[in-house]
């Protein structure tokens, strides 16, 4: 019954093109402010058949529309040691039983550890890393899918070892090490987020780093780009105990779908004892080669629903458009009806990229007019880059 | 449950007697040039294609899976050898079975239709993706040892010893993309087909139990200590809340193998009846 009511609901609607302008942007929406006027490396080569496609969701699965940036959350830090320094023995403190330590030389097989020759000391104890716990080593930790460096030896050490500050030394330790500690079962936990997940080359991001309950000591950092590619951060005190820096990618270093990363190292204090923790998380810079140009226009047909979208490009290239078809429930709520994708060939200048949804899964979803269009996304296929995106584009009377 | 409907739905919606079925078997991380011995061996893919109405209807996959997801040599190579096999077979109805982060490159065709206009025809023709131990969401052994690398610039971080695969499958970056560029999971539109996932949720070790020998024991040894990296579900690899972040969860290991647990190595094996369970799908 509801999907006849549907059909009747579809076949209502206007066959006549609505033209009509974006809505205005949301809060979380991301619009481009100008236009990048160079074409991404590799665009050249993209296809050049339009693609479009669209295909039924599940009405009763919520779909987000706003981003949802990463919490990146760390019990963990690492550290770059000399043979000098590992040969003495290098402090750290676990804040509970049960840490891994990994230890990586740069030198490879040759300054590889055996376990017998690394120490543990702590709590009065000073013992072999083989009666530490339990050990592995690189062909074993590869074999695992770990794709450690040569001459890695990991150690997670038994509970009998306790927590608190502990060092490792190695008599035999052979030019550098990196020295990676995970206190798995530690309360001491690191987040660090970005205010959103892509950033438009000339805007600003800013990253955040908290330790719930306690107050960090110090926080640095970098963000690195996919070249190689590489810029401190500088963070500030927040009020709350949190640390903050903002920073703002050109667009010489944005050559996505690769992301940038932002790590940040920090230091906090559990017992008079220094705690480190260390995070990154990662993040997109796109570079604006096109935005939508604002007009719209909507129609149906015997085909379907449909919606065609202004598109101006800065540079040519094969940019693709997806939305979500919102339809209206007999309660009054909208609901995600389906998915739509399309994908063409723009020179630089005005274009239009339409989305259209099938007649039987408009009709199959049992939703009705007044629809929307929304998770409207620009994405640029040289890049596979989110140029622009919104929360709620158009309404389909 | 929903499996069992979405099976009679299907039979229902394609008339599968008329249908010609096949399988493709789609490995993980790694340049493979012979999956079927190295990655799968004999023994599981022979026992999986016993339940194709033509046995000769399978094709294993060689792709360089060292590589990003989205270039030529991994998704576009995958397109190209499923593209082929549908074309030549004329397979109408394709279950697609992956391993790890094999699950992300089929979800990368999956999820963008419009970049290859040979992608439509492959999605037409799948029935559904049975994604063995998918590392949907990533995984922190990737955090773990790509993190280092950023104080290794005497060596450059970025040139790296671990591939690109390893670098896409940090959790931040998994995050990012299935945000943004894959669908299937919590929050965003759900993928075109199925995408059902096969949730490894344990290690066994021990060398007193015959169960760590499948597959191979040495794989088991370094897994049981990745393993304490990791939550505590998990196959040594995966947490068991990655590889149930995309589409929808089919079985817990224990739950269709008779209580035997499945790591991540044993996920791609014969070993507890899982190819019975495999080819009893299709």
């Amino acid at each position: 019954m509801n999907k006849i009511i549907s059909v009747l609901a579809l076949s209502a609607l206007s066959a006549a093109a609505q033209a009509a302008s974006l809505l205005a942007p949301g809060a979380h929406d991301q619009v481009p402010a100008a236009l990048a006027r160079t074409s991404a490396p590799g665009a050249s080569g993209l296809e050049r058949t339009p693609v479009r496609m669209s295909h039924a969701l599940d009405a009763s699965v919520a779909i987000e529309t706003a981003p949802k940036p990463y919490l990146a959350q760390s019990r963990e830090f690492w550290s770059d040691v000399g043979e000098s320094e590992l040969r003495a023995g290098v402090k750290f403190t676990t804040t509970a039983p049960g840490a891994l330590i990994r230890l990586s030389p740069q030198g490879g097989a040759g300054a590889a550890l055996d376990p017998a020759g690394v120490l543990i000391r702590g709590g009065g104890k000073n013992l072999r890393a083989d009666e530490a716990g339990a050990a592995a080593d690189t062909r074993a930790l590869r074999a695992a899918g770990m794709d450690v460096t040569e001459g890695t030896l990991a150690m997670r050490l038994s509970s009998a070892v306790g927590q608190g500050q502990l060092e490792i030394a190695a008599p035999h330790a052979q030019g550098r090490y990196l020295v990676h500690v995970f206190d798995p079962n530690s309360a001491v936990v690191l987040g660090f987020s970005a205010d959103h997940d892509t950033v438009l080359v000339g805007s600003t991001i800013t990253f955040r780093a908290s330790i719930d309950g306690r107050n960090l000591n110090h926080a640095s950092g970098l963000v690195t780009a996919p070249d190689g590619y590489s810029v401190d951060l500088k963070f500030s005190r927040n009020a709350d105990g949190s640390f903050s820096a903002r920073f703002t990618p050109d667009a010489a270093h944005a050559i996505g779908p690769q992301l940038w990363e932002a790590h940040v190292f920090t230091a906090a204090t559990e017992n008079r004892l220094a705690v480190l923790r260390d995070a990154k998380t990662a993040f997109a810079v796109s570079a604006p080669t096109a935005h939508l140009a604002g007009a719209t226009e909507s129609h149906s047909d015997a085909l379907g629903v449909h919606a065609t979208f202004d598109v101006e490009a800065g540079a040519a290239s094969r940019f693709q458009l997806s939305g979500v078809l919102f339809g209206t429930g007999s309660d009054g709520a909208m609901r995600a009806v389906a998915l739509g994708q399309s994908a063409a060939w723009l020179e630089a200048g005005k274009g239009q990229i339409g989305l259209s949804f099938d007649t039987d899964v408009v009709a199959a979803s049992g939703l009705h007019a007044p629809f929307e269009v929304r998770d409207l996304r620009l994405v640029d296929q040289a890049t596979m880059s989110l140029i622009e995106r919104r929360g709620r584009a158009i309404v389909i009377d | 449950m929903l499996r069992m409907l979405a099976s009679i739905f299907l039979a229902a919606v394609c008339g599968s007697a008329f249908a010609t079925t096949g399988v493709a078997l789609v490995h993980g991380t790694g340049k493979q040039t012979d999956a079927y011995n190295d990655y799968w061996q004999a023994g599981m893919v022979n026992s999986i294609r016993q339940g194709l109405p033509d046995q000769s209807n399978y094709v294993v996959t060689n792709c360089d899976f060292n590589q990003y997801m989205w270039t030529s040599a991994a998704a576009g190579c995958l397109a190209t050898q499923l593209y082929n096999f549908i074309t030549t077979k004329h397979i109408d109805d394709l279950v697609i079975i992956t391993h790890s982060n094999g699950g992300n490159v089929m979800r990368w065709i999956m999820s963008n239709p419009t970049y290859d206009s040979r992608y439509p025809t492959i999605i037409k023709a799948i029935r559904w993706v049975n994604a063995l131990a998918p590392s949907s969401a990533g995984t922190p052994l990737a955090n773990a040892v790509i993190a280092g690398n950023v104080f290794d610039t005497s060596l450059g971080w970025l040139l790296g010893y671990q591939s690109d695969a390893v670098r896409q499958q940090q959790t931040s970056w998994m995050a990012y993309y299935n945000a943004n560029n894959l669908y299937g999971t919590s929050g965003r539109p759900a993928l075109p087909k199925g995408f059902w996932d096969v949730v490894g949720t344990d290690v066994i070790s021990s060398p007193f139990n015959s169960d760590s020998y499948c597959g191979g024991y040495t794989l088991n040894v370094g897994l049981e200590v990745t393993q304490a990296w990791l939550a505590s579900c998990s196959d040594g690899f995966i947490e068991c809340t990655s590889a149930a972040a995309a589409g929808r969860v089919w079985f817990y290991d224990h739950n269709a193998l008779g209580g035997k647990i499945l790591s991540h190595n044993q996920s791609r094996r014969q070993c507890f009846g899982l190819d019975v369970v495999l080819r009893n799908d299709l």
